[in-house]
């Protein structure tokens, strides 16, 4: 048979939004990101303090007066919310005119600087989503217009749902995105599930009034959940403060369903990271007719695995003094947001950078016109330049996952000693230690899987 | 409607160009010095082998070369920045090369079945 050197396109293949990904970490820094984890484990567990630290939102120091004003003024708001609204307007837009084709910025938007990008953020900026959130806008905009209260609904929110409305539309956004290339990149199927949160969302904060959206609006409780971690905070009486990030996760409340939250959070991003590796692929390619079933399986099952396991160390907490074992998951779930956050850096930071850039460009040409207005993103700087240092981001990677262990351990263990009597502190938190442990070295072989 | 598709896919390629010119000025493209890595690809009754998305390890600027048989028409996508889409026809065997000159892991895909062929490793 003859040889021949046939067709052949140099294109920009548009399959998935990124479909580029870094090279596996090294077996070295995974075993010294791996020691390093067991060692710190060990160590809080046994030098540090015994009676409790945080002081959760009783905490922290005032921000100087100038910057608090700035910060709250109805100008700053303004300002904000403004941008924040012509943002969705420009993305509305271009879901509705723009083509069907992975160059749309909605695709980008959604999955880079929206689901990746409120995390750093929040780190920075603390709960800003909540306030540009446009959903709760267009929400006060009805409530305007019909002369209603947008704070109250029709009937209370039901303590005891809590966070889990969020948990179910987290998981469905990593549906959305995981489960099914040919639905994540289709624009009509995105434009159906943005279509369905609003009306979930607007209905049910006419219901509930306004705090629905802090229960039931996936970007806001992620973007909460993290700002955690931010140095910044308001406290008991209301003043703004700076405070050690430790300080304001431990004044996370412990709702119900807060533990589903963060289980679909590093349960999907895990799933993220396993399902493009060689071993997922050779498995699961197998079944390339149901493909989409095994994915839907594989997603709920690390979450459901993330759930379990999160929950059955917290309630096999040891030693117990008056509290009931049912409501330990919620009081132990806070500790697992740095490991989260450590998960997600180590997973998308190439992605967000490379990526992020790109959308940019993107964003000045919503219906593929050939607008120009954003080009210099691209002539100013090598949107893939990150990924020509594979070994700093090896490095970077196994540090976030093991700060974000650090911080993990170290909010679980002044949990601990808070909710234990003194003589149990010490062997009672073992079950989340050794979870915590588990999670990291999970952390660590994913990020090393080929 | 085509017209301005074709205008949008322009306008991309344009950016990609751009944007890969901005890279190729980096370390002065660095050519490696091993012989080419071969990928034995066979297409045939609505499988392909290899079909596991295994890892092939390649040097940065180490030629690829990709021996592609099939007997239906398929297109192999290979998923690097720029992209190279190579068409096979039914019965022809195809050889196919590039080189890739950034970091990174690249699937290589079968566009008529959906399926990560291999996993570029390219370090």
């Amino acid at each position: 048979m003859a040889s021949v050197t046939a067709q052949h396109h140099v294109v920009y293949l548009a399959h998935g939004v990124g479909n580029r990904e870094d090279l596996p970490i090294p077996a070295h820094d995974a075993f010294i990101g791996a020691a390093l984890a067991l060692i710190v484990s060990f160590v809080v567990l046994g030098l540090a303090w015994r009676t409790s630290r945080f002081h959760g939102d009783d905490s922290g120091r005032p921000l100087p007066r100038w910057l608090a004003d700035i910060i709250d003024s109805p100008v700053t708001h303004a300002v904000l919310v403004t941008f924040a609204l012509l943002f969705a307007s420009w993305l509305t837009l271009a879901a509705f005119f723009g083509k069907d084709t992975l160059v749309n910025p909605v695709f980008g938007s959604v999955y880079v600087l929206l689901w990746v990008g409120l995390v750093p953020a929040a780190l920075v900026f603390g709960p800003i989503y909540r306030l540009c959130n446009p959903l709760r806008w267009l929400h006060r905009g009805i409530c305007a217009l019909a002369r209603i209260d947008y704070r109250n609904g029709l009937y209370e929110y039901p303590r005891r749902v809590g966070l889990w409305p969020a948990a179910l539309t987290l998981f469905a956004f990593a549906w959305l995105e995981l489960v099914d290339a040919n639905l994540s990149t289709s624009l009509s199927t995105i434009l159906l599930w943005f279509g369905f949160l609003a009306v979930f969302l607007v209905a049910g904060a006419m219901v509930f009034g306004d705090v629905w959206f802090a229960r039931a609006d996936p970007f806001e409780v992620y973007s909460s959940l993290v700002a955690r971690l931010s140095p910044f905070g308001r406290r008991t009486d209301g003043v703004l403060v700076i405070r050690n990030p430790l300080e304001n996760l431990d004044g996370m409340s412990p709702l119900p369903g807060l533990v589903g939250t963060v289980s679909v959070l590093l349960g999907s991003t895990a799933f993220d990271a396993f399902h493009g590796s060689a071993k997922w692929l050779s498995w699961s390619q197998k079944y390339t007719d149901h493909l989409v079933l095994v994915n839907n399986l594989g997603l709920i099952g690390f979450c459901l695995a993330v759930l379990l396991s999160l929950s059955l160390a917290s309630i096999a907490t040891a030693g117990l003094g008056s509290l009931p074992r049912r409501d330990l998951p919620a009081q132990f779930a806070h500790s697992i947001v740095p490991i989260v956050v450590g998960y997600v850096v180590a997973h998308y930071l190439s992605f967000f950078v490379s990526q992020g850039l790109q959308t940019l460009v993107e964003l000045g040409d919503p219906f593929t016109r050939g607008w120009t207005a954003m080009t210099w993103v691209s002539d100013q700087f090598n949107v893939y330049a990150i990924y020509e240092h594979p070994t700093g981001l090896a490095v970077t990677k196994v540090v976030a996952v093991v700060i974000g262990h650090v911080l993990g351990v170290i909010s679980a263990h002044d949990r601990a000693v808070r909710l234990l009597p003194r003589r149990h502190a010490i062997v009672g938190q073992l079950p989340m230690l050794v979870l915590m442990v588990a999670y990291t070295l999970t952390g660590l072989w994913l990020l090393f899987l080929p | 409607m085509r017209a301005r598709h074709s205008l949008g896919l322009a306008a991309a390629a344009t950016a990609v160009l751009a944007l890969t010119s901005a890279c190729g000025g980096g370390d002065g493209n660095s050519r490696s010095d091993k012989p080419p890595v071969t990928i034995e690809i066979v297409e045939d009754g609505g499988t392909i082998t290899p079909d596991d998305g295994r890892p092939i390890a390649v040097e940065v600027g180490q030629e690829v070369q990709l021996n592609v048989s099939s007997d239906v028409d398929d297109e192999i996508h290979v998923h690097t920045q720029p992209g190279h889409e190579f068409e096979v026809k039914a019965g022809v065997d195809g050889s196919f090369s590039f080189t890739v000159d950034s970091p990174g892991v690249y699937p290589i895909e079968s566009h008529g079945l959906e399926i990560t062929i291999v996993k570029l490793q390219v370090s």
